[in-house]
């Protein structure tokens, strides 16, 4: 563990059989930085930086919020959750420092760094004993949170001459506890916090180190491109008849699993953009029967049931994760305006031809249409419409420059504030800075695992790695600017700063097998270096490093 | 506690955020000059690209507050649980009175069925101007709401970083007590009507009670009426402020012919008075006839536009053809920009040119014809009388109250005494000795001038425009109560004018001497 914060480099080390030893000044920094173990300095106090602000900002919430709002039942236990969910994360780090991980640390730390400063917020919005509450239910929680509310900080701030004139001769009253008094509110609020919904944070770090250490074994992913027809077969079968009889408003037994199909689909593609990247390079070679099939079957296919159960966001994700691989595992500019003119047919087509997309598309634009033109039947739908967004560009508004600070605010009264709206959350909470902080952070989250894909000489792993890098870019950014109306809205999960237990999972796998191959590719950068230091380029000396 | 560790979480997110960028820009500078890759440069390029996109789009709606803002409001009517809740939650500040005492606050929380709510303990006599009734939070005529964010503000350094920080209260200069009264009486009248009473030496409202629901506009502030005879006072600062004869016989005639038609106006009652001596003599038993002589000699002797230049610097704006509705001068010292736009009363305002007619002229110089004003128009020229001829901008905040502005001079100091003189011989012994009996035993007497004044079709208005002054001769007060169709004015108005000003008296706000 002495080199886990790298301050020296270990010197000696190579394939077994292999004994290189190599001086050090005689290596180039790029390739000394490949051989480096540990996580860098920066990014090690980054990270630190963010754990300290969970636990602080968890704090807050408890002893700042809780006593004033109240808090829903089973908030003890989220709370327990996202402290093992803290620790889970932290074990990450040494546990890939054991397992000899030497990729690039930024696509491991930047996630978890988002994750500890965005869940504080989340874990407010749940442990709300309103956020979880429907309908007539949800109005009188609110009544009694804000009845709460204003005892507590009269009881807080009034001395006694003042609190004798409030309260008279009677005394003071009781508090009201908003989430016992409405007892359909304390159902609903215990079911989130359900194995269902809990399991996924802390599953999810353990689900990443899986997925490195699965992937990391060269043979696992050649398997999967080479037999890249069976779990096509399974996945879709399955994803099809989920859709056909088991979906239920978009959801099957109240999870959302399709997250989960994505990354399949995604490293099907990549496999075939591997095999035919050279066809599929020539505007010729697209047209034939055979690979026009595969494009249809492998890229349209695994959309379509995304159709099926509208949820059009998840089809926007994976076509666009399709499209990106295609331009990068093809390399020619001519897809991208292809792609481009498809994009603007099929944008145009649905907020033409679909209703939702169209009023989608105008609550983005303006969501305060002027109701005296409208009849009061067209009022009240588009009222119903507008409710969420009102309330979102509420959390904008309120958070300002630097925000209300840690759990403050009322997000909470926005409906999907933790899901759809997540942005405006963090708004309210950290103002217009702290959510440029958490695009920046995103951004350079996404732009180290796309970092991996330039690096990767493999046209299947560079694929693979961007598509799956696209599953967690795309949705962000449809979330994000959605949720600022600079792009309708569609209601897809943000991984690590959004509820969404399966769109966690997704991305920490897909992390973890990106995790692997940036390994791969540290590690035979770095024999490649240790060879051609002894012998020259090991490509001219016949050396093939596996 | 909260405070500090929110300053410290909001450090952590923008140093996060700062390395970040920096990291972004040095990997992208380095891959795009030395990656064979470029679409995964390229599409890495375009994550910037979308940063930038988001930071407009959050700008954006943050420029765009007030209309969002509107937006909210006007479909608030279906439903807005945030406003439910920050309203229903939120501590205000309270509203205290002139004394600063918790126990005497036009507004407060009190408990009632076991709720907590925010009470206005002088109900309905203070809902036309401080707040309380029904959708009192919807209104915009109240201090309630205007000085709404005031109230909202956070009480404290240590407030910041609750979720519902406890309001920062407001210090009033209206006196509880004296508003209630001031509001009964004018209750009891069964009439239309305002009191004010203003600090003379501060411009500091100690008293605003008007009729009217809580919807309507407060009367004292938003009503025009001729001020009849009240501006009798305004005719005699001119006449002294320009250094004309004291001791000059006036006629005092029963009526007097105003133009070639026939027209004339005449004394109240038709009294024929002989002659009175200058413009006190003319104010004691307010003589119409002799106040029209005098208005027509000084403008023969001066010329129209001293006239019209003093009205301006009483607070009468002169027009010629247009009558202005927006007064473009600051009336009120407030910390709120709210009150000073809302609440800037319609501006008193006068015809007058030196084209005027002398018809016109006469009628003007007993308060009549194209001659507007407000209870709080009046009440400020009123204060300047008291203030030695100097007029202070009126204010309802203590903290201005306390360090006064320097003020305005509006006549000579000479002039204010005279008037002062004037007034007082007016209760002792002219029309407004209504006023007097209230003050009973106690060694504070009240000056003041009464007005009748006339509007077509319906009863006449009457007017009490006073000065309360304590035992060493030195005006404290001004009391200025206003009856629609309740003239004349030496009777009700002058009888609740002595009633509040006795209220003061008895129970004086912080500062003033009792004896």
């Amino acid at each position: 563990m002495k080199n886990f914060f790298r301050r020296t480099p270990d010197n000696g080390t190579g394939p077994r059989g292999v004994s290189i030893r190599v001086r050090r000044h005689n290596r180039p920094a790029r390739e000394k930085a490949s051989e480096q173990r540990g996580i860098s300095r920066q990014l090690g106090i980054a990270v630190i930086l963010a754990s300290l602000f969970y636990l602080a900002a968890h704090y807050a919430i408890v002893t700042g919020i809780w006593p004033v709002h109240g808090s829903a039942p089973g908030a003890d236990n989220l709370l327990m959750r996202d402290g093992i969910a803290w620790a889970a994360w932290l074990l990450l780090f040494p546990a890939l420092y054991l397992t000899g991980y030497r990729g690039v640390w930024g696509i491991i730390a930047l996630p978890v760094i988002i994750f500890f400063l965005t869940r504080p917020s989340l874990f407010q919005l749940f442990t709300d004993p309103v956020y979880q509450t429907r309908g007539s239910a949800r109005i009188e929680a609110n009544t009694l949170k804000a009845d709460r509310a204003r005892v507590t900080t009269i009881l807080r701030v009034y001395d006694e001459e003042r609190r004798q004139l409030v309260f008279g001769e009677t005394g003071v009253p009781a508090t009201p506890a908003p989430a016992e008094a409405v007892t359909e509110a304390a159902a609903e609020a215990t079911r989130s916090l359900s194995p269902g919904a809990v399991l996924p944070v802390i599953v999810a770090p353990i689900a990443l180190l899986l997925g490195y250490l699965v992937a990391r074994h060269r043979g696992v992913l050649r398997w999967f491109r080479d037999h890249r027809q069976l779990p096509f077969v399974i996945t879709l079968g399955g994803f099809f008849i989920l859709t056909l009889f088991f979906v239920e408003l978009g959801r099957v037994g109240g999870t959302t699993p399709w997250e989960l199909f994505l990354p399949v689909f995604v490293a099907v593609w990549a496999a075939v953009l591997a095999d035919d990247s050279y066809n599929l390079a020539r505007p010729g070679g697209v047209l034939t029967l055979r690979r026009f099939g595969a494009m249809l079957l492998y890229g349209a296919m695994p959309i379509v049931p995304f159709l099926i159960i509208r949820e059009l966001g998840l089809s926007v994700v994976l076509a666009g994760s399709f499209a990106t691989m295609l331009l990068v595992g093809t390399r020619r500019e001519w897809w991208a305006g292809v792609m481009l003119a498809v994009w603007i047919v099929l944008v145009v087509a649905a907020f033409n031809l679909d209703d939702r997309s169209a009023t989608r598309l105008q609550l983005a634009i303006n969501p305060y249409r002027d109701f005296s033109e409208m009849t009061e039947a067209e009022t009240r739908s588009w009222a119903a419409r507008m409710h969420q967004f009102k309330l979102f560009d509420a959390n904008v508004l309120e958070g300002g420059l630097l925000g209300e600070g840690a759990g403050r605010g009322h997000p909470e009264t926005a409906p999907n504030a933790a899901d759809d709206g997540y942005i405006t959350t963090i708004a309210a909470n950290w103002g217009l800075l702290g959510t440029i902080s958490l695009v920046m952070l995103y951004t350079a989250f996404i732009i180290q695992m796309l970092s991996v894909a330039t690096r990767e000489r493999s046209a299947f792993e560079r694929s693979l790695v961007t598509g799956l890098a696209m599953l967690i870019a795309i949705p962000f950014w449809m979330a994000a600017l959605g949720g600022v109306r600079a792009a309708p809205l569609t209601g897809v999960a943000t991984a690590f700063a959004a509820h969404g237990g399966a769109k966690l999972l997704a991305a920490s796998l897909s992390i973890g097998v990106i995790a692997a191959v940036s390994h791969r590719r540290a590690n035979a950068a770095r024999f490649e270096a240790a060879a051609e230091s002894m012998h020259g380029d090991p490509d001219d000396r016949g050396i093939r490093i596996l | 506690m909260d405070f500090v560790i929110n300053v410290l979480l909001r450090v952590v997110w923008l140093v996060l955020g700062a390395g970040a960028a920096f990291g972004v820009v040095r990997w992208l500078r380095r891959a795009w000059r030395e990656s064979e890759e470029r679409w995964t440069v390229r599409i890495s390029a375009g994550m910037l690209v979308l940063a930038g996109v988001y930071t407009a789009a959050h700008v954006r709606l943050l420029a765009q507050r007030d209309t969002i803002e509107a937006g909210r409001e006007a479909y608030a009517v279906f439903g807005d649980p945030r406003r439910t809740e920050m309203r229903r939650g939120e501590v205000r500040g309270w509203m205290l009175d002139c004394t600063g005492n918790d126990a005497n606050a036009f507004a407060m929380y009190q408990e009632r069925d076991g709720l907590i709510e925010r009470v206005y303990p002088i109900g309905e006599a203070g809902a036309n101007f401080i707040g309380g009734g029904e959708h009192a939070d919807e209104r915009d005529y109240t201090i309630e709401t205007l000085f709404g964010p005031e109230l909202r503000r956070p009480a404290n350094f240590l407030e910041l970083g609750e979720p519902h920080s406890a309001g920062r209260d407001l210090e009033l200069t209206l006196c509880r007590e004296a508003t209630r009264v001031a509001y009964e009486r004018l209750r009891q009248s069964g009439l239309p009507g305002a009191v004010i009473v203003q600090d003379v030496h501060t411009g500091a409202l100690l008293a605003y009670a008007a009729t009217g629901g809580p919807d309507t506009p407060p009367l004292g502030i938003k009503r025009y009426s001729p001020p009849g005879s009240v501006f009798k006072l305004a005719l005699s600062a001119v006449w002294w402020d320009n250094n004309l004869p004291d001791d000059i016989p006036i006629p005092c005639p029963s009526s007097i012919q105003v133009n070639a038609r026939g027209a004339r106006i005449s004394n109240s009652g038709g009294v024929d008075r002989g002659e009175v001596i200058g413009p006190e003599g003319m104010l004691v038993p307010s003589c119409n006839t002799a106040a029209v002589a005098m208005a027509w000699e000084a403008r023969r002797r001066i010329g129209s536009e001293p006239f019209i230049n003093a009205y301006r610097r009483f607070g009468f704006l002169p027009y010629e053809v247009t009558p202005p509705t927006v007064d473009s001068a600051g009336f009120w010292r407030t910390s709120s920009d709210a009150w000073s736009r809302r609440m800037t009363p319609a501006p008193s305002r006068l015809r007058i040119s030196a084209a005027t007619d002398s018809a016109e002229w006469a009628q003007m110089a007993i308060g009549q014809g194209p001659v507007d004003v407000t209870v709080a128009g009046i009440s400020r020229f009123i204060q300047a009388i008291g203030n030695g001829g100097v007029m202070l901008p009126p204010t309802v905040e203590t903290r201005f109250a306390i360090r006064p502005s320097q003020g305005e001079r509006v006549m000579r100091e000479t002039t204010a005494e005279k008037l002062q003189h004037a007034m007082l011989a007016v209760v002792d012994h002219g029309t407004g000795t209504g006023a007097r009996a209230q003050l009973g035993s106690t060694r504070w007497r009240i000056g003041g001038k009464t007005g009748t004044a006339q509007v077509a079709g319906q009863r006449d208005n009457g007017w009490f425009a006073g000065l309360v002054f304590d035992p060493q001769g030195i005006p404290r007060f001004s009391v200025v109560t206003f009856l629609e169709g309740g003239g004349p004015g030496g009777g009700q108005p002058a009888a609740i004018s002595g009633t509040v000003a006795r209220v003061l008296i008895t129970d004086p706000p912080p500062g003033t001497d009792r004896n």
